[in-house]
């Protein structure tokens, strides 16, 4: 295992440095003179030879990637042009509330999420499994800003139950917090746990098909015992697996809830970077995130090496 | 037969679903199984051993099949009808059962500890500690060296004849009085197959268990079987002792197994198979299902479906013209 | 120990059943429930679209002030915009812009990923640096690489186009490969190799057509996903300009007077709604009668 590990870790280099050169080539896909659309086109001759030296981009192409490296290297990723900050200290201030939504919704999604994919593959093809796997599909299928734009008509404009945009730290008070945090989060939660009941429905019924289930039975265990314990061990390694396509899609959910709720988190960052023509924001804010997925896929399999003992020992 | 038979298997009629409603698999079958007794099942894929075998249990997987007519006694209960709850306490407890699979059968994600535990825990109440002791003691009885060692395994470390013996040792866990053994060999190299059904044999032997052995290997059952049952498209076409069965055969089915085995005593010449194959279910065939690839057949044999008649108390054949009455055909 | 010596029931792994098999499919999908339904709202919807002209008669940026905020009524059956255009109108040549959209990056992503896993199975040299890239491709979310790549091109059709591409060729490459892989391993491959088949005459003619069911599941939920996507990117204001409508804009448009005139933003969500749904149901049926393994579900 340990020799297991230790390639998983191998092959992550390659991909940090690829995901590197990435981050670096999206500045060149910028059309044309990358310092006058950076600079705006009413921009004076001396503001874009300003943006052009202060950016790097007057250096041959190679020495450009060179630096980047470098900077990378010393652990910097840049400095947002709109916001006078460096990358780092823009997100780091950003993080607690994508953080949050993003962690709420994950808490919300795996309960939820396998154990009604585990019941509907249990109960296969009867009006249960048709129930649950139909209200899955319409979570995969409605678009999560609309829904969450309709609930906040409905839960904050009707109703005045929750409040309708804003951000309150949990240090400041946990119950501000989940008020402003439950109906975003639950907003992004619904593609998320229509995904998993899909996927763990479907590695369920794949577990439920295999011989050792049929033993199990043939021993005398109660169904309880037969599925609980022999079946979801099973599938919750196949249910690992998709850990990291669920936290992608968390995150990359939260820059468009985030818009909705008007939260003031990372995503809204970048959206901001963007109209703002912000490159290098953006540009710092995708390279850190796609490290943080580099890191995240690699202990996603490593978990699975854990949790499954035909990887661990071979 | 003795008075009493361990379990009694009566008109036994299993239907599966398909695509085009239900289909039977096994039609009518009846037969005893008595205390230590040693019968062999054999017949070609298709021919509804293992349905026989699963329905003793009723281990088919849920929703997809029905038992239409019939019923499994054990115990005073009908196995058939009898609730979840009591078929719960005989499985693994008086009746157990060896798959085909070696390889599919055990939970990867499980020790074996763990799964030969599970059973003595269930059925015996023992401790967690006691029941890996006895875990232990299984390993060896099934002759699994370093028995100690390899219980905190895990099955892909094992070889596929190693994974049958811990197979048996979960089955053998709780002494039962019956095992039902389901193609236990077919899936290993023949060396293995050999030495267990050896272990088998001994085991029979030692702990005084009723074994079942079913395949559709005829020299496996012929080595091992004291009686034997002959299936064919889901029905019994002959029972017999297996020395009754292998010198004097009275289906024609029965010759043809025998005739394609190949012979001891180094015969060169092509071995003999069956014409045709085994008939789907749903496949219209008027009278003997065998009928189409019998050699023998006559008008007779199309008009109606034979019945399985006793030609004398241990021999039972399913073919009308060879059991009826000389002269009338 | 001996075999019974009986000829045994081919089993349908044979060539020469492959048309037969084929047909089989055909018929099973057509008698799949949640492929019926699927096909039933992706061909309405497709129609609704393609026949947007015929359906409104109305032109989708005509602006009459005098009938802002209208809500449905018959004259407007799903009500008018801010601007005093009619939404129905709007939302079906939306649809023509999302569904195209969603095709296009379907049909674009299955090629590449056809062709780089197909690449990366055949030759081996080429599968640890092209599986790198795209595992750094999937180390994006999705939305966020698909916002970065129409960030800097500019926002445009083309744009969402290709950055969603870019966003979904990865798991295209990775399910080819694998079933590249899997399918280069089996008796006829090997055959072919032996009697000299030349690579690219393998790929084409033996890997690739065996590793299409798969892709085209994974294609039609493709075509989910990027309505979805150019939704929210457009939602966002990097993907589709006004005036062209589309589904997403349509969205945040009406997203501003959401409580007064809700009719705006509705109907466009359902649109998108009943679309992602009816490609999801197809991709299931497609599923579940191709890929056999699956087929329990």
């Amino acid at each position: 295992m340990a020799r297991l590990t230790l390639m998983k870790l191998l092959q992550a280099v390659p991909v940090i440095l690829i995901v590197s050169v990435l981050a670096f080539l999206l500045m060149s896909l910028l059309p044309g003179d990358p310092a006058v659309v950076i600079a705006g086109d009413q921009a004076s001759p001396e503001a874009i030879e300003q943006v052009r030296r202060n950016l790097g981009l007057d250096r041959p192409f190679l020495e450009q990637l060179g630096i980047w490296f470098l900077h990378l290297l010393q652990g910097q990723f840049g400095s947002s042009l709109m916001l006078n900050q460096t990358v780092l200290s823009a997100m780091g201030e950003r993080l607690p509330v994508t953080l949050s939504l993003a962690g709420l919704s994950i808490a919300i999604t795996l309960p939820i999420g396998i154990f009604v994919g585990s019941i509907a593959a249990y109960y296969r093809q009867t009006w249960v499994d048709s129930l649950i796997m139909g209200v899955a599909l319409l979570g995969v299928s409605i678009p999560g800003f609309w829904i969450a734009i309709l609930s906040v008509i409905v839960f904050s404009v009707i109703l005045g139950w929750l409040p309708s945009s804003g951000y309150v730290p949990i240090d400041q008070s946990a119950i501000e917090w989940l008020r402003a945090m439950i109906l975003p989060a639950i907003m992004l939660s619904l593609f998320q746990i229509g995904f998993l009941a899909r996927m763990t429905r479907s590695a369920m019924l794949d577990v439920l098909s295999q011989d050792f289930i049929r033993t199990a039975r043939s021993k005398g265990l109660s169904e309880w015992t037969t599925v609980g314990k022999h079946a979801f061990r099973n599938a919750l390694i196949l249910v690992i697996t998709t850990m990291g396509i669920l936290l992608s899609t968390a995150l990359g959910g939260s820059v468009v809830i985030e818009q909705v709720f008007a939260l003031p988190g990372v995503g809204r960052l970048v959206v901001q970077g963007i109209l703002a023509r912000d490159y290098p924001l953006v540009q710092g804010v995708m390279l850190i995130y796609g490290f943080v997925f580099v890191a995240i896929n690699l202990a996603v399999d490593l978990l699975y090496t854990v949790a499954d003992p035909r990887v661990r020992y071979d | 037969m003795t008075a009493s038979p361990l379990v009694s298997i009566e008109d036994l009629t299993v239907q599966f679903r398909t695509d085009r409603g239900w289909t039977t698999a096994i039609e009518g079958v009846s037969f005893d199984v008595g205390e230590g007794d040693c019968v062999g099942v054999v017949g070609e894929s298709g021919s509804g051993k293992s349905v026989t075998a699963l329905s003793m249990l009723r281990l088919h997987a849920r929703g997809t099949s029905r038992f239409a007519r019939g019923a499994v006694r054990y115990g005073g209960q009908d196995l058939l009808r009898a609730p979840e709850r009591n078929l719960r306490k005989i499985r693994g407890r008086d009746i157990a059962m060896v798959f085909q699979d070696p390889m599919s059968s055990l939970n990867p994600v499980l020790s074996i500890c763990d799964q030969i535990a599970e059973p003595l825990c269930l059925h015996q109440g023992m401790s967690r500690t006691a029941a890996r002791q006895r875990a232990i003691e299984l390993l060896d009885l099934v002759r699994i060296p370093d028995a100690a060692r390899r219980v905190d395994e895990y099955p892909h470390r094992l070889s596929g004849g190693m994974r049958q013996r811990v197979m048996i040792a979960i089955a053998i866990a709780c002494r039962p009085r019956l095992l039902i053994a389901d193609e236990p060999t077919t899936a290993l190299d023949v060396t293995i197959q050999a030495q267990i059904l050896e272990l088998l044999r001994d085991l029979r032997a030692e702990l005084g268990m009723a074994v079942m052995l079913i395949s559709h290997d005829l020299g496996v059952i012929a080595e091992f079987a004291k009686r034997v049952i002959v299936m064919y498209a889901g029905r019994i076409v002959e029972d017999a002792p297996v020395d009754v069965l292998f010198n004097a055969p009275r289906h024609p089915y029965t010759e043809g197994l025998m005739a394609s085995m190949p012979a001891l005593e180094g015969g060169t010449e092509r071995l003999y198979a069956i014409p045709g194959r085994i008939p789907d279910p749903d496949e219209p065939i008027a009278g003997c299902r065998f009928g189409p690839r019998c050699t023998h057949i006559k008008p007779i044999c199309q008009a109606a479906v034979p019945e399985l008649v006793a030609i004398d108390a241990t021999h039972r054949v399913r073919c009308t013209p060879r059991t009826r009455t000389a002269g009338t055909t | 120990m001996t075999e019974l010596a009986l000829p045994i029931n081919q089993a349908a792994s044979s060539p020469v059943l492959a048309p037969r098999r084929r047909f089989m499919a055909l018929r099973r999908l057509a008698a799949h429930r949640s492929f019926q339904i699927g096909l039933c709202l992706v061909v309405l919807l497709a129609v609704a679209a393609i026949f947007a002209p015929f359906i409104t008669g109305i032109d989708p940026s005509a602006m009459k002030v005098r009938l802002r905020f209208k809500p449905p009524s018959e004259a407007f059956l799903f009500g008018s915009d801010s601007f005093g255009r009619d939404v129905l109108t709007r939302v079906l040549y939306g649809a023509r812009v999302s569904l195209w959209i969603g095709l296009v990056v379907a049909v674009l992503s299955g090629l590449c990923g056809a062709i780089i896993g197909v690449l990366a199975a055949q030759f081996r040299g080429f599968d640890a640096l092209l599986m790198r890239l795209m595992d750094a491709l999937m180390s994006f979310p999705a939305i966020l690489l698909a916002l970065g790549i129409t960030a800097a091109l500019g926002p445009r059709m083309e744009s969402v186009i290709i950055a969603l591409t870019v966003a979904y060729v990865p798991a295209g490459a990775r399910i080819v490969r694998a079933s590249a892989l899997v399918v280069r391993e089996l008796d006829y491959v090997q055959a072919a190799r032996i009697a000299g088949a030349s690579d690219l005459r393998i790929m084409f003619r033996h890997i690739l057509p065996n590793s299409v069911s798969p892709l085209l599941v994974h294609m039609t939920f493709v075509f989910a996903y990027s309505i979805l996507a150019e939704a929210a990117l457009s939602f966002l204001g990097v993907g589709v300009q006004p005036p062209t409508a589309s589904w997403g804009n349509i969205i945040a448009e009406g997203r501003d007077y959401a409580t007064e005139a809700w009719w705006v933003m509705l109907f466009p969500g359902l649109g998108i709604s009943l679309a992602a749904l009816g490609l999801n149901l197809l991709g299931d049926g497609l599923r579940d009668v191709l890929d056999p393994r699956l087929k329990a579900g």
